[in-house]
């Protein structure tokens, strides 16, 4: 879904593809193609392919998609210690040479602690984002010049690389990058991308006034009525002990401060009227946050983000078909003037 | 005693993860004996099995290392 609301601003909406881990092996393909194709009919722009040490290769899943869909675009989340920016670039430019279509990049900084130390990666913090912000330059670089590119950088070299088979310009992937703290703001600033963060209650965020329009990751449950949305929410997303136990451990683990200050967060607790819920994740079972309720409150409660300056939106993987297309719902009605306050 | 619940504790790990411990003080973590998920199913199994309940902004993940380390754990907590 890519809303004009004016001539200065686009709403994107990205949903999430299943990750291999979560399903059988068996189906793992047919729901890929299955999701993609849901997400494509409710008309989002884009479906995000995680990639971590845990997961299927991302490029063969982002394939999967392009092969079994018309439009939707697959976010590809990149994480530098698995290949060169050159290989990147390459296997941009050959979807577009193959497909003739166009893909988003998700630039990753960190991951798993374990997965980065297994992949013998112990950078900083701060660092890992001056590394993404080489390796994202690269990657525009050699995808944007019709000529020989270089690059002169701490992580980085290249010196006179030309990308074939060449991009059609109309076919330059958008660029994303994962990351709230100053480190990632401050990279996404320098590679003209859109920050994405899984957000704060709206009331705690702060107006943006990025260049780039920045973005969000939510989770969204959205009925009737709210004790609808809420029953579903709570069925879906049960309060268990090993839930708990493995958000605590993650939380010992990691040295993402997302993930610690929506850690925090979720120790303060929400009235039933808020719809922002932290429970799918202290219980681990996914990062997002997620938005609970009925179609009107919910969708007040995304025009509020929009309002402050977010305009991109990646809800969470889809449990069905019907989930997308109540989404899809909320956010036509987020976009009508006519919304007022309930 | 130590011993009773250091070998229960061998046959946990070996339950979980298919690995046979062959020393107490082997580092189930550095070795990838226990990866996230494994430690996870660990920590639900010891509190199962020693009816423990084990609050991890008490505990730190060094007290998962090993056999050892988390058999002192439990001495601790159910002392």
């Amino acid at each position: 879904m890519h809303l004009e609301l004016d001539k200065q601003r686009h709403f994107q909406l990205f949903t999430t593809c299943p990750q291999s881990k979560d399903v059988p092996l068996e189906l793992y393909y047919n729901q890929v193609i299955e999701v993609a194709r849901w997400a494509e009919e409710a008309g989002f722009e884009g479906i995000l392919v995680y990639t971590d040490n845990g997961l299927v290769d991302n490029w063969a899943v982002a394939q999967v998609i392009l092969e079994h869909t018309q439009r939707i675009a697959p976010l590809i989340a990149i994480q530098p210690i698995y290949m060169h920016p050159y290989m990147v670039a390459k296997r941009i430019a050959t979807f577009a040479h193959l497909y003739g279509r166009k893909v988003y990049l998700n630039m990753l900084a960190g991951g798993f602690k374990n997965d980065l130390s297994a992949m013998g990666d112990n950078t900083p913090h701060d660092d890992r984002y001056k590394r993404t912000t080489e390796y994202s330059l690269i990657i525009r670089g050699l995808l944007e010049s019709q000529s020989a590119f270089s690059f002169e950088g701490n992580y980085y070299q290249v010196k006179n690389l030309k990308m074939t088979p060449s991009m059609p310009t109309d076919l330059l992937p958008g660029i994303l990058i994962s990351g709230s703290s100053e480190a990632g703001m401050q990279a996404s600033r320098d590679i003209g991308a859109s920050a994405i963060r899984y957000p704060k209650p709206v009331g705690q965020e702060q107006q943006m006034t990025e260049e780039v329009a920045p973005g969000v990751r939510l989770g969204i449950i959205a009925q009737d009525t709210s004790r609808e949305a809420w029953r579903q929410a709570h069925e879906r997303f049960p309060e268990t002990r090993e839930g708990h136990v493995a958000h605590k451990l993650a939380m010992k683990v990691s040295d993402s401060q997302w993930h610690h200050e929506l850690s925090d967060l979720s120790k303060k607790p929400v009235s039933e009227e808020n719809p922002y819920w932290m429970g799918p994740f202290q219980n681990y079972q996914t990062f997002c946050p997620y938005l609970v309720g009925s179609y009107e409150k919910v969708a007040l409660e995304l025009k509020r983000y929009y309002d402050l300056g977010f305009d991109i939106f990646i809800t969470d993987i889809p449990n069905s078909k019907e989930e997308l297309l109540d989404i899809q719902k909320v956010y036509e009605l987020a976009l009508t003037e006519s919304l007022v306050a309930c | 005693m130590l011993s009773s619940v250091k070998s229960s504790l061998r046959e946990l790990v070996l339950d979980i993860t298919g690995v046979e411990v062959v020393s107490d003080d082997t580092d189930l973590i550095e070795t990838g004996t226990l990866d996230s998920l494994a430690l996870v199913s660990l920590i639900m199994e010891l509190e199962n099995s020693f009816s423990v309940s084990i609050d991890f902004d008490d505990i730190e993940l060094e007290s998962f290392r090993s056999v050892s380390s988390v058999c002192d754990l439990l001495l601790r907590l159910q002392a």
